[in-house]
Formats: C-alpha cells, structure tokens, sequence
C-alpha cells in the first residue's frame, strides 16, 4: 500500500470537499429560508472568480504583486458577487414570493443560463488562465507531493468561513431571526421580523461564500470559464441533499463526503467516471437515508 | 361603554382568502385595558380577523386604526413594532430554538438589554416550569407549556394589544384554567389590553369585558359580557345551555 498516495487522494478530497461545502451552504441556506432550489447558485461562485480575475489582471497591469492582490481580488468577488445574489432574489424571486414552487425553480433555471451566457459573450467562451498567487510556504517543500499550499489555505479560509458563520447564525440577532424565518416563517414575521430582510441577507451571505470558493479553487486549478459554475453547483447541490438540504452542518458534511469519495474513486478506479460515480452515490445515500446524512429531525435548519 | 379614542379601531374591513371573503365588513373596538373576545364557530372568521389586523391577510377594503392611527397596509414586522402581538393558534413555538431562544424573539424589536432581562427573569417567575426547561428545545414541550411559552414570549415584547388565538385549544381542562387565570392576571395586573378568539364562549365571556360574535364574516351581536352570557341566542349556540 502506498501511504503517500493515499494521502494525496484524502488531501485532495479534502479540497474539492471544502469547495463543495462552501457552495453548499449557499444552497441549504437559502432552501431552509424560503424552500427554494436556487439552481443559479453556481453562477455566482463562477461569477466571482471572474470577478477576481478580472481585478487581478488591473492590479497586475498596475504593477502590484503577490497576495495583496489575491486578497484585494477576493475581497471584489465577495462585494460584487454578493451583489448579484442580493439583485437575483429581487428580480427573479423575491416576484414569485407567492406563485407556485415550481415557478421559482424555472425562474432559478433561467437564471443560471442567463448568467452563464452573460459571461460568455462579456468575457469569452475560452478557459482563462487564473494566476496562483498563493506562495509556496518553503515549510511545505517536504510534502509537496501531498499537499499544495494552494490547498492548505482552502482548508484554512474554509474553516474560517465555517467558523464565522457558525457564529452568526447561533448568536446574533440577525442569525437568530434567520433560524427563526427557516423554522416558521409567519411566527417570524409575527415576532417583528423582517422577513424580506432575512431572505436578502441570505442570498448576500450564501453568495459571498460562493465567490471565496470560487476564488479558492480558480487560484488552486490555475484556469477558469464560463461554464465552471454548472458542474460545480450541480456537485455542491448533491453535496447539500447528500447533508440533507436545509441543514448547514449537513451542507458540510455532504461536501466533505462527495470530495472524498470522488477523490478515492478517480484515485483507485478511473477517472473516466469520475462525475457518474458522485451521482450514484448520492442514489444510494437517498435510497437508505431519504432525507440526507443529517436529516431534518436532529439538525438546525437554516 | 366604549372609551371616544379606543385604542383598536376596525374599520368595515373585507379580508379574503383566494377569492373566498373571510370577512365581509367588520365593525370592532377594542378600548385601552379592556379584554375583548370574539365568539364564533370554526370558520366563522375569527382567526382571519386576527390575521388581518397584524397583516399576514391584509384586508382588501375597510381601515383598522391603532392608537389612532391607520395600520392596515403596513408590512407585518412594522404592525408589530406599534405594540400589537398575536399568539397564533396552534401556539408556534420555534421547534428547534430553546425556550430562552423562543422567548428572546419575543423581544425581537426591543434594544434595552435591561429591561429584557428584567422581563424575562420576571416572565420565569411567572412560569416556573419554562424556567426548568429554559435550555431544551421548544418543540420537546407539552402543549400546556408550549402556551404557556406562546404567551410568555408575547409578553417579552411588552404588548399594548395582546391577541389570543384559541390559547385553550387542545390542552386538558385544568391546563385551560391555569391558562385563563394568567390571562385575566395579565390584564389585571399589567392593565395589557387583550382581545381573545376562543371556540370556548363559556370560557371567554368569564374573562371578558364585552364580547362580539362573528357569523359567516359578520359581526351579528356586540354586547357586555354579562349580557352575552344572558343572551338567549349566545347561550343556544355557543354555551350549549
């Protein structure tokens, strides 16, 4: 047995898993508040690393270098991608409040092909190339061949994230009207919450972590286009159904699963079927565990 | 009977569900530190009233006043900031937050840390039992102390107008009078003005003042309790004397 290569294959599920996760809180967050599959989710994780590139390439020109250009980048995506969130619920949901779910949905799909064909003709329909900005930590050099510093800080940034949010959802007042919306949304509005505001902010919050994933894993795999929001939303969907949609610990821990499964199976099996498998395994998790690995019952829903 | 300036006015209101009206013109008042009720049978239109005013069914015509002023039309969470807080039927307690959560978005739209505290540590006393379960989560209560967190947490937002949806519904005999007694002391003790939808006139024409009964989404008596009580009609249809 090769423990190296093991390793590797845990590592580098570890990363996909940590991206997944990041969009699939969007995903959840948004499910739990107003029941809706937001399928243009992955859009704006696309759109953010769009956006980074894009202010990379000013800074570049400009002549900065290094992180302080990842970090500035980064912090464009998340302004701008959140503002696409917050205008997406307004112009496309927030009108369908009251129509039947499955209007909204088909409002959701149209999103997604609008976005993704809006930056198609905006930009260009080629993969671009993102720059790696994160250094190589010299304290890395004797695992190189396990871990990239690219990833050790996905992990880190992910952890961040996760910690923060936690946070906000368990103590502040926002947070709290936000649970209280996902669990019984006329008693939140009863108990003098507003209702649309939650839902704004949670589109705003679900698509600033989208655009850090986005980010992440644009520096990580080096090349992006368009069309990198469709698998990827598609992949943290299933992650988020996998948890059990609605749960964020669940949205989590379905991202973590689905990377590492799919790491050991292109790792050990092939990587032809790399995307079939990650789908047969979420079949074979919903035939056993209908409402995901973290069912509703034993988790918040937010 | 009814004071010049009655602290809830409504107004001939039209409320609908779909295309069904719910209430086809409603007349009411509620005065400052008066227990109302509003007597009627299942779908006679009492919770839609209820409804209407906080405006979750915002009625299609009519006005509804509140210290004077017109409310009909705000968005919900602004009908609350003015001092009007329902318990809903079926009580709606957050399942998943704890009862200190529950009872902390009560105070969702107040911003005096002292005085929540001082509420809720008064509340506690008031309800013991919510006190011993002050860290479990909501939905784990049985539905007396579901109600009596309901009507805590209402509380929490120091009400000027309390409305109570069905607070006896579903719960054994001795929980409803234990319910009822906290009722009749909150408008005592803190002069909160209440108007209280109950199935159960015999129950609500002991705590009220005066009463109404609402028929098919008419308002087709309005009277003192006392003479409701004695009503031959009111006591045929709804005493079951």
């Amino acid at each position: 047995m090769n423990w190296d290569y093991l390793l590797s294959l845990f590592m580098g599920g570890l990363t996909r898993g940590s991206i997944y996760a990041l969009i699939a809180l969007g995903y959840t967050m948004v499910y739990g508040i107003i029941s809706l599959i937001n399928f243009a989710h992955g859009e704006i994780y696309m759109i953010g690393a769009f956006t980074a590139l894009i202010v990379i390439g000013v800074l570049t020109l400009a002549g900065w270098n290094g992180m302080a250009i990842l970090l500035i980048a980064a912090a464009a995506a998340v302004v701008y991608a959140a503002a696409y969130g917050w205008t997406m619920e307004r112009i496309a949901y927030r009108p369908l409040r009251r129509a039947p779910r499955l209007s909204a949905l088909i409002s959701a799909i149209g999103m997604s092909l609008f976005l993704q064909n809006y930056v198609r003709m905006a930009q260009t329909a080629n993969f671009l190339p993102f720059p790696n900005l994160i250094p190589d930590f010299a304290c890395l050099k004797p695992v190189a061949h396990i871990v990239r510093a690219s990833e050790i800080v996905i992990y880190a940034v992910t952890a961040l994230v996760m910690l923060l949010l936690t946070l906000l959802v368990k103590f502040t007042r926002m947070g709290k009207a936000m649970r209280a919306t996902a669990q019984d949304r006329e008693m939140a509005m009863l108990s003098g919450v507003d209702v649309d505001q939650v839902i704004s902010l949670t589109f705003i919050i679900g698509s600033a972590i989208a655009a850090i994933g986005g980010v992440l894993i644009a520096s990580h795999v080096g090349q992006i286009n368009f069309y990198i929001g469709f698998l990827a939303g598609i992949k943290a969907f299933v992650a988020a159904v996998l948890g059990g949609i609605g749960s964020m610990p669940g949205a989590v821990l379905g991202g973590l699963v689905l990377g590492w499964t799919e790491s050991f199976f292109t790792g050990y099996v092939s990587s032809d079927y790399e995307d079939v498998f990650a789908f047969l395994f979420l079949v074979g998790i919903l035939i056993f565990r209908p409402s995901g690995l973290l069912g509703r019952k034993q988790t918040e829903k937010v | 009977m009814i004071t010049p300036e009655p602290l809830l006015k409504i107004d001939d209101i039209h409320s609908f569900y779909g295309n069904i009206e719910a209430l086809k013109g409603i007349r009411l008042e509620v005065a400052e530190a008066e227990v109302v009720t509003l007597i009627g049978a299942n779908g006679a239109g009492k919770s839609t009233t209820l409804m209407s005013i906080c405006g979750l069914t915002p009625p299609r015509r009519g006005a509804i006043y509140f210290q004077g002023e017109p409310i009909h039309g705000l968005a919900p969470h602004r009908i609350v900031a003015r001092g009007i807080v329902q318990v809903p039927e079926g009580r709606r307690i957050f399942p998943e937050l704890t009862v200190l959560e529950n009872l902390g978005m009560g105070a969702f739209l107040r911003r005096d840390p002292q005085g929540i505290k001082a509420d809720l540590d008064d509340l506690l006393g008031l309800f013991p039992i919510l006190a011993q379960r002050r860290r479990q989560p909501g939905g784990t209560l049985s539905g007396g102390e579901q109600q009596m967190l309901a009507i805590a947490r209402a509380l929490m937002g120091r009400p000027r107008l309390l409305l109570l949806d069905e607070p006896s519904l579903g719960l054994a005999p001795l929980v409803v009078r234990r319910i009822f007694e906290t009722i009749a002391a909150i408008n005592r003790e803190r002069r909160t003005t209440i108007l209280l939808v109950e199935q159960n006139a015999n129950l609500a024409l002991k705590v009220a003042h005066r009463g109404y009964v609402l028929e098919n989404g008419r308002i087709t008596l309005a009277a003192d309790a006392a003479a409701l009580v004695a009503d031959e009609r009111v006591r045929q249809a709804y005493l079951g004397i």
